[in-house]
């Protein structure tokens, strides 16, 4: 007979991957529930659940492992303290879980990865822990309380303030939702909705962006029907919201230079209703068959796809494009709630080498606009230095900013005021200076940053 | 260490009911080292003779407690069911879902003929009544219920196929 297959152990596989080999989260994880596509669904949810809060509170749960056992977390050899770590989660954060299941699944799993000798330490420490829990008060330090490396913490306060700060680090540890946008061209989001009701798919309103929505209740994407027909695509709100301020004039050209998987390129051209030309580019074949395999989906016939980078400056493209869309590679500080282990592996030097990455793409592209065109110009960070800094430098190179005042939907302008002047008058003042950024906690979507500047 | 050639569905070997072992022998006492070794290399939890061609009534069985050899192994008890995925190595990439009797009670002689009782909660009961099978001629594909799935993806097989 061959080994049954347990949720916990692929669980632990995938963790193993994460934090021992630096693998991404959200890759190994497709992969996986792919692989066991015929598990049950709440079995897939638990997987998904379990891998995905482990990563997210690897700094509490570590600081709650060496509170009780007498070898440091980090001492560990890898095999167990991921599968402390996993099992502690289960203790802390999903009720449903009886403790004694979890103290035997990793006892069990402890001694099916030949390390029977420590299956007693396991037990001992996780049973230790569990009696503990009820007593033990995590300490006010965000860094332990949020899971986040102080550097993060500290580069965050800086930046934003200490009231945004919370607002920040406990939006990353919510629930991501996931979000769509109507094929407008070729559907009314109410006839859609309708039809995704119909089969008990979960729709509802999406905050800030009229022809968007939120989805839940589905087993898989590709099984839902008006998917595969093209009639929604998915995108989060911020990256919507990026569109809505770019909103590109009828018959426009767009030249998207970092397009994949093509979603600011798909809403560009729904927005400009079909007509105009989008030309949407990524560095390699990779990744522009993604945007291909969207836009074929959707069937728009106005988004033209090309393989180039956008380091290497193309004199053909000077002065093309009535608007450019740089949404450029960012060290994705905003979609920490997505990406759990981006926190972990932040440093001052790869931002300083991201910037660096930007500012040369910057240097290549911003000709492509034609004079008295726009550049539209996003990031997925919450970071001053690629983000506002980076607007200063593109208007370095004969651009103004353009006031987006009147493009900021309501919902937007009444959660900043709800979530304190602070964050009212920030959105006010950097909106008349053609910036906005978006501030999970504040905002209901991922952090996010775009500006729109006039070439002169 | 020696590996045997694992038997795969199809092969008449794994529909034959096997004979019940007289005497331990040095030929069985290889058989059962290969078997372990077979069983190892294959990362499965259970291996029975006829799933290696020989047509006898021996088993190994490790569930990660460490091996377990059975000769001439009779089911005396069962109580309780759990329903789970399932898989033999004679059925490679496939996996189902097979409800099974939660506890077993088993009796077998070890490899000096001494008989034993063992008894085995979950995964060893599951294996117990598995493998047990074997010895009568029946695979679990006879027991799942729905479908019987691939538990490789596309790139895995490519991966062996390139090896």
């Amino acid at each position: 007979m061959t080994d049954t297959i347990n949720e916990r152990e692929i669980a632990l596989d995938i963790l193993m991957e994460v934090n021992e080999k630096e693998q991404y989260i959200h890759v190994l994880l497709n992969e996986a529930l792919r692989k066991y596509q015929y598990l049950e669904k709440n079995e897939r949810a638990f997987i998904s659940r379990l891998v995905k809060g482990t990563m997210e509170r690897r700094l509490t749960l570590d600081y709650v492992i060496n509170q009780v056992s007498s070898v440091r977390v980090n001492k560990m050899k890898p095999l167990i303290r991921n599968l402390m770590r996993m099992s502690v989660y289960q203790m802390m954060y999903m009720e449903q879980v009886p403790v004694s299941a979890v103290c035997n699944e990793a006892v069990k799993l402890a001694k099916k990865r030949k390390f029977n000798n420590l299956s007693g330490f396991v037990n001992g420490v996780l049973r230790n822990i569990s009696r503990q829990l009820p007593q033990m008060e995590l300490p006010d330090d965000y860094s332990i309380k949020y899971s986040v490396p102080q550097e993060l913490v500290d580069m965050l306060t800086q930046a934003y303030g200490e009231e945004a700060v919370k607002l920040i680090l406990e939006s990353f540890l919510k629930e991501r939702t996931v979000s769509a946008v109507t094929n407008t061209v070729r559907i009314s989001k109410k006839e859609l909705v309708e039809r995704l009701t119909a089969q008990g798919i979960t729709v509802k309103d999406a905050p800030y962006v009229k022809d968007a929505f939120i989805l839940s209740d589905y087993n898989y994407l590709d099984d839902i029907q008006e998917f595969g027909e093209g009639l929604f695509n998915i995108q989060d709100i911020s990256s919507m919201l990026a569109g809505v301020i770019a909103a590109p004039d009828k018959d426009s050209t767009v030249l998207d230079v970092c397009a994949a998987p093509g979603g600011k390129s798909i809403f560009a051209s729904l927005m400009m209703g079909g007509t105009g030309r989008v030309i949407s580019r990524d560095v390699s074949e990779r990744k522009t068959e993604q945007i291909e395999e969207n836009v074929e989906r959707l069937g728009l016939g106005n988004v033209t796809v090309e393989v180039a980078d956008a380091v290497m400056h193309n004199e053909v493209d000077d002065e093309r494009a009535d608007m450019l869309l740089a949404d450029l590679p960012c060290s994705g500080l905003g979609i920490i709630g997505r990406k759990p282990d981006i926190k972990y592996n932040v440093s001052k030097d790869k931002i300083t080498g991201i910037v660096s990455l930007q500012r040369s793409i910057l240097d290549s592209v911003c000709s492509y606009v034609k004079h008295g065109g726009y550049i539209v110009y996003s990031t997925c960070t919450l970071n001053p230095q690629e983000n506002e800094e980076n607007v200063r430098y593109i208007k370095s190179k004969g651009f103004e900013t353009v006031d987006i005042s009147e493009s900021l939907p309501d919902g937007l302008i009444e959660d900043a005021k709800k979530a304190g002047d602070v964050f009212y008058d920030k959105l006010v003042k950097d909106a008349a200076d053609g910036m906005l950024t978006l501030i999970p906690g504040v905002y209901e979507c991922d952090g996010f940053f775009v500006a729109k500047l006039k070439r002169i | 260490m020696a590996l045997r050639q694992i038997r795969t569905i199809g092969d008449p070997c794994l529909n034959k009911v096997c004979r019940e072992v007289d005497e331990v022998n040095e030929r069985t006492l290889t058989l059962i080292d290969d078997m372990l070794d077979t069983m190892y290399e294959a990362d499965g939890v259970g291996l029975a003779a006829p799933q290696v061609g020989v047509l006898k009534r021996i088993v190994v069985i490790d569930v990660g407690d460490g091996p377990i050899v059975m000769i001439n192994p009779e089911i005396l008890e069962t109580s309780g069911s759990q329903t789970g995925s399932e898989g033999c190595l004679s059925v490679p990439g496939k996996a189902g879902n097979v409800t099974r009797p939660n506890y077993v009670k088993a009796k077998a002689y070890d490899e000096e003929m001494n008989e034993y009782i063992i008894e085995g909660e979950e995964l060893l009961a599951r294996a117990i009544c598995h493998e047990l099978a074997h010895l009568d001629g029946h695979l679990y594909t006879e027991l799942v219920e729905g479908d019987l799935v691939d538990t490789e993806s596309a790139e895995d097989k490519k991966k062996k196929h390139r090896k």
